[in-house]
């Protein structure tokens, strides 16, 4: 698969009064053309201002891309002007967002908010932009969506409103999508009907997806990839079926271990202890160790790195893949 | 509601062997609207739900938003007047009960809310807020109090020496475990979990779903567990009813409920919630549309309009909530006791 997003070793800080908020850390992945990988970690984590790193949206003051780059279809988006990137995100990434109130304008129709996206970025009339409103409201299954372009966002059910978002985010055909919690917050039935949907224009529409969540029945739903992040970092990246398995990790292991199960005998829930390290004061070492089974002397003194075990898996840990390149190349 | 239901709502002799029990308890709320503020209609929150819940068991309840699992629970605390119905707590009839009745029963009956940030008032430390329903019944003071305090921070699990913190000192996972303590003060019999999980992490959530466990066995409580997560429900329940705008539509063991849905909409819940397991390969069953207004729901059965199994019956008729053998509750025209 070609690479269509690639992030080495990306860092984007926060510079608060309680001081420096590493809220992504030297982050390195990759999305390939047409693939959907998911992004799952505990709230916090960092999936949010990764996503937003990508466009550019965080912001800024407080926030800066101190390290690392980001590239994409092989060219490096920090360095591009203001201009391109908004081309670049009205064009070619779109991106969703949990809360589709927030995010859709309130004083306008979904259908001018859906002809606007489209005239500017398509240089269409308005009439031919409107038409193509229709068009989106239809393929994301809105009954009815020459009456629904009339109507202001308040007027929409939340499912219906995260269906005019999505129909917003691909009426420019992008190459990615860029999904933050975008069922989180609608009852399962709804979200059922949101992940069908966005499988299905996936495969009319052939873009790549970047699926951010925590939730891992999602993930295992809808994922080919995914990359599991603790702490602003990513500890553990392989193919879904493999994480599943076997996750490596051992927070991707305490992670897995400690949802409930619909086909596992009741009894006590797996806990991982303690909690979240605040992101002002990480600990020494492997930012996981004072909640780690596993942990050795090692890991209180230096961080593992991403290291490649083979078989597409990277995993950062000491004592599961000795945590250092040169020891493995 | 016929008169015959009237009547038979009147006559209803509570069970013996329930802690709670609910016979037909139905909340409208009024809509009003226009410049004078007329009564438009009403929304039907609860419209007539019966279950009983009985002592030391978790009773849970699930259903899509708005279906009215938070009213039901709220009606059980009198928080909330019903329109119509009964609900008694050991026999009582909790409605017709004085201030004075109605102050005792409280200490029975306590509820932990979902969010644990805005169910804490901030401006108060956790002593404060633990020890309040200790002081409001005049259960304890002074160094007593703070003792009883200690001792509840310590069962579920924080530092009790943190006594004199304040909420935002604490995580979202510490402040449940907060709600948790308050909710033990008084040693309630009955708790109302509302969604106690639902704003934490996967792995703060089985801290709090253990606790919950762990306490029940020590302390005999029986709860009512409000949750709109599926694998959550089945994991802490015993026996779970499925609401669907503001009525039951299927009440039965929670391992019944999973391995042998009856309810239509039962079938279709189950088959929406994403399973952690990539390998597995199923069919769905995609509802269309959305949930109908409770204010104007679909005549007969209110699932009618989604239903893939609908005939014409279930336009017409609301369909009874029978006991289709081994205590399996289910309101479907096409499912029969057998
Ligand atoms: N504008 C900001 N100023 C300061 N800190 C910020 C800002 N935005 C995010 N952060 C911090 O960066 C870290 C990562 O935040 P991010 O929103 O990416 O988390 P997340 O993984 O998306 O979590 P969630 O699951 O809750 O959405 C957090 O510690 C957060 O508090
Ligand atoms: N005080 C009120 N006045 C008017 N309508 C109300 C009131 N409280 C609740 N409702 C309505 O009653 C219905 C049931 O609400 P309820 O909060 O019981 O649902 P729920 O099942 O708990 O939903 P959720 O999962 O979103 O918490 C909803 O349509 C709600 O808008
Ligand atoms: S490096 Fe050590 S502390 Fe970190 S996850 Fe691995 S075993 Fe645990
Ligand atoms: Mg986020
Ligand atoms: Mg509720």
């Amino acid at each position: 698969m070609k690479r269509l997003v690639e992030l080495k070793d990306l860092k984007t800080h926060f510079f608060t009064d309680e001081g420096v908020v590493k809220a992504v850390d030297g982050v390195s992945f990759h999305i390939g053309r047409g693939e959907t990988l998911g992004v799952v970690g505990e709230s916090g984590c960092g999936k949010s201002v990764t996503a937003l790193s990508i466009l550019r949206l965080f912001p800024s003051p407080p926030g800066k891309i101190v390290g690392g780059d980001i590239l994409f279809e092989g060219k490096s988006i920090l360095r591009k002007t203001e201009a391109e990137m908004r081309d670049l995100r009205g064009d070619h990434i779109a991106m969703i967002f949990q809360e589709p109130m927030t995010s859709l304008n309130p004083v306008f129709t979904c259908g001018d908010q859906i002809a606007e996206a489209i005239e500017v970025h398509q240089g269409l009339s308005r009439k031919e932009a409107l038409e193509k409103a229709v068009d989106m409201l239809r393929l994301v299954g809105i009954p009815l969506p020459e009456r629904r372009i009339h109507e202001y966002p308040h007027q929409l059910s939340g499912g219906m409103r995260q269906r005019v978002m999505i129909g917003m985010a691909l009426s420019c055909n992008p190459k990615l999508l860029m999904a933050d919690e975008p069922t989180t917050a609608l009852d399962v039935t709804i979200q059922a009907q949101i992940l069908e949907l966005m499988k299905k224009l996936k495969g009319e529409l052939g873009m790549a997806i970047m699926l951010i969540t925590h939730d891992l029945g999602v993930i295992a739903e809808m994922a080919q990839r995914v990359v599991v992040m603790y702490a602003g970092k990513v500890v553990e990246e392989a193919d879904v079926v493999s994480l599943f398995r076997k996750p490596l990790h051992p927070y991707s292991e305490g992670l897995l271990n400690s949802i409930p199960r619909l086909n596992r005998p009741k009894g006590r829930l797996h806990v991982i202890p303690g909690y979240v390290p605040n992101p002002v004061n990480l600990p020494p070492g492997c930012r996981f160790g004072p909640r780690c089974a596993y942990v050795e002397d090692m890991c209180r003194e230096k961080e593992p790195e991403l290291v490649d075990i083979g078989g597409g898996r990277l995993v950062s840990c000491w004592v599961r893949a000795g945590g250092r390149r040169e020891e493995v190349a | 509601m016929g008169m015959a239901e009237q009547e038979a709502i009147q006559d209803h002799k509570p069970r013996g062997d329930v802690l709670v029990e609910v016979n037909a308890l139905r909340k409208w709320f009024p809509v009003t609207g226009g410049i004078f503020s007329h009564r438009i209609g009403h929304v039907k929150a609860v419209d007539g739900v019966s279950f009983y819940i009985k002592p030391g068991e978790t009773l849970g309840l699930v259903g899509e938003s708005g279906c009215g699992k938070t009213t039901t629970g709220r009606m059980i605390l009198r928080l909330e007047e019903p329109t119509e119905g009964k609900v008694y707590f050991e026999g009582h009839d909790v409605f017709s009960l004085d201030r004075e009745e109605m102050r005792r029963l409280r200490r029975q009956m306590q509820i932990v809310f979902q969010d644990p940030y805005s169910s804490l008032n901030p401006r108060m430390t956790v002593g404060v807020i633990v020890g309040e329903a200790l002081e409001i019944h005049g259960v304890s003071k002074g160094k007593a109090r703070e003792k009883r305090v200690q001792e509840l921070l310590d069962v579920v699990g924080l530092n009790p020496n943190h006594i004199s913190r304040y909420p935002h000192e604490f995580s979202g996972g510490q402040r449940q475990r907060i709600g948790v303590a308050r909710a033990l003060a008084l040693n309630p019999k009955l708790i109302i979990c509302d969604e106690p999980v639902s704003a934490l992490d996967v792995s703060i959530q089985s801290h709090i779903l253990n606790l919950l466990e762990d306490l029940q066995a020590e302390f005999n409580l029986t709860y009512l567990f409000i949750a709109h997560n599926l694998s959550v429900v089945k994991h802490i329940s015993d026996r779970v009813g499925v609401m669907y705008l503001g009525q039951l539509v299927e009440l039965c063991s929670s391992d019944e409920l999973f391995s042998n849905p009856l309810h239509p909409y039962t079938e279709a819940l189950m088959s929406a919630i994403p399973l952690p397991d990539p390998e597995l390969k199923r069919e769905r069953i995609i509802l269309e549309g959305d949930v109908p207004s409770p204010m104007n729901p679909p005549s007969g059965c209110h699932f009618h309009t989604r239903c893939r199994l609908a005939q014409t019956i279930c336009g017409e008729e609301a369909p009874p909530f029978i006991d289709t053998g081994h205590e399996h509750f289910v309101g479907c025209h096409l499912r029969k006791a057998n």
